[in-house]
């Protein structure tokens, strides 16, 4: 793929409580957003990805693809609604660099947005029909299981863990698309209230209404339209296996897509200049520094605690502060990531630009299934 | 009849009930909920299998908000590691201290929630090994 995509348009509201915007209104916003960005007509997408992972659930709605980008101009060429869980707009970016990829369109619109401020109250589990979820798993309580065996195997502490909260909301606090703009000490995570132990509140992601989007086209045609684009190396979706495996202690499917994901652009961790992955709980940020190769297992707590994560550290993860901070409505979070990367690499980050980046990779997990991701993807995109 | 989680997941055994789960003939790979098809050989020649009614505990956690499919937070969820060397997720009942990472449990079926009109669901659960006994046998 190296070479043959390239992302010429950005879209993306800001990340909070949006009562008086219905989910269509979001979508329109950061759709249109990223179309004007890339200087397109609604007459040259030929492909259009919408990915929301709730919207039948907490809305009863369907086809808001073709809903949202009928109102911006876009009809008559193949829409598709996503659903992957949290790497539902990923997935719907995967499918659109397929579709370019095999020559079958030229340029393609991509749009996650979701709105879980509603009036139906639900807590977030595996899906209704799952053993663990009539066991009384939710979805913190698994991550909660796995912070539980992570410290106890590599001796780190609840402190520790925080640290991942206090430094995402510090990059969150630059970030003006941010829904959490404000800091937060290690004391603070851990005396806000507990959701499943060792995790509070404060270790969890918010819930949240939002919409990113992209616009992605040939690289040969980007050149010509545009002069602020960036490449996309690799775009990896990989589903888990569900094997019981006997620890907890990282997600096997992150080793997979991103051995997949650097075979496929050619680079290594160590090359890389600035991530966003996904940090739904402040366990999953430490796990993820490992399955991607960040550190060796068990380092990631030395990793996080020299500071090397952090903005102006060797290897910044999360500048925009993370579903911990950025805010996680489910639909729009992976296409968020990738905005996010494309801002950095286009050097438009303001005061959490990493300096120089040109290298950068988006990471997305989907639900967490008897020891395993159901659903990761990679995305690297360079300049 | 109290309402059941889910049917087929355990059955009567010598020693009391016990989870089935499946085992590969091909392969020997076991898995629990049962399987159709092996998902390392992809071979569909599996049979049932009783489980190990002891394990371990592989990690836990307290969950501390209001679930109301289950209706009694806080409450125990955990892995199982059973002793033959698969992993289940379970409730956990009648700790009176938490339990440690690698704490030995034995299986138990009981009641484990509630439906929406209130009724008891039966599911299954682990205690401790030592000193939980009792406890569950008054209650």
């Amino acid at each position: 793929m190296s070479g043959e995509i390239a992302i010429i348009g950005t879209g993306m509201t800001k990340f909070g409580k949006h009562p008086d915007l219905s989910l269509e209104a979001l979508g329109f916003e950061a759709a249109g957003q990223a179309m004007r960005d890339a200087g397109v007509r609604p007459a040259d997408i030929q492909a259009a990805y919408c990915a929301s992972a709730l919207a039948p659930q907490l809305l009863g709605e369907f086809t808001m693809g073709q809903k949202i980008f009928w109102e911006l101009g876009i009809n008559k060429i193949p829409v598709v609604n996503v659903e992957n869980a949290c790497t539902s707009g990923s997935t719907g970016f995967y499918l659109a660099c397929l579709a370019i990829k095999a020559g079958a369109v030229d340029m393609a619109l991509v749009l996650g947005v979701e709105k879980m401020y509603t009036r139906v109250k639900k807590i977030l589990d595996a899906g209704a029909t799952d053993l663990e979820t009539k066991l009384g798993f939710i979805v913190p309580g698994t991550f909660a299981m796995r912070a539980r065996s992570y410290i106890s195997k590599y001796g780190l502490t609840p402190e520790d863990l925080a640290l991942i909260s206090v430094k995402n909301r510090r990059h969150g606090f630059l970030n003006p698309n941010a829904q959490f703009r404000e800091q937060v000490t290690v004391e603070d995570v851990l005396s806000s209230p507990m959701i499943a132990d060792p995790l509070t509140r404060l270790s969890c992601c918010p819930q949240g209404d939002g919409a990113a989007a992209v616009v992605l086209c040939r690289a040969d045609l980007a050149r010509s339209l545009n002069t602020r684009t960036v490449n996309v190396a690799t775009s990896v979706l990989m589903s888990g296996s569900y094997d019981s495996p006997p620890h907890l202690d990282s997600w096997p499917t992150d080793m997979r897509a991103v051995e997949k994901a650097y075979g496929e652009a050619g680079i290594g961790p160590e090359d890389l200049h600035v991530i966003e992955l996904h940090d739904a709980f402040t366990i999953a940020e430490l796990i993820h520094y490992e399955g991607l190769g960040l550190c060796p297992a068990g380092g990631g707590g030395e990793l996080l605690k020299g500071g090397h994560t952090s903005l102006g550290g060797r290897i910044p993860v999360n500048p925009s502060g993370g579903l911990l901070s950025r805010g996680h409505p489910v639909g729009a979070t992976g296409v968020a990531q990738l905005v996010e990367i494309v801002t950095q690499l286009r050097g438009e980050a303001g005061p959490r630009q990493v300096p120089n980046a040109r290298v950068g990779m988006a990471h997305c997990m989907g639900g967490d299934l008897q020891g395993d991701t159901r659903s990761v993807t990679i995305n690297i995109l360079t300049v | 009849m109290p309402e059941l989680i889910q049917q087929g997941l355990w059955d009567d055994s010598p020693e009391g009930k016990v989870l089935i789960g499946s085992c590969c003939r091909e392969c020997g790979a076991k898995a629990f909920p049962c399987r159709s098809v092996c998902s390392r050989c992809c071979s569909e020649q599996q049979t049932q299998t009783p489980m190990a009614r002891r394990g371990k505990v592989l990690s836990y956690t307290r969950i501390c908000i209001d679930v109301p499919a289950v209706d009694e937070a806080p409450y125990l969820v955990g892995y199982v590691l059973l002793d033959d060397g698969i992993s289940v997720p379970a409730r956990l009942k009648y700790f009176d201290v938490n339990p440690d990472v690698g704490s030995a449990v034995v299986f138990e079926v009981g009641v484990t929630g509630k439906t929406a009109a209130g009724e008891a669901i039966t599911g299954y659960y682990f205690r401790p090994e030592r000193g939980g006994e009792e406890a569950c046998q008054e209650r």
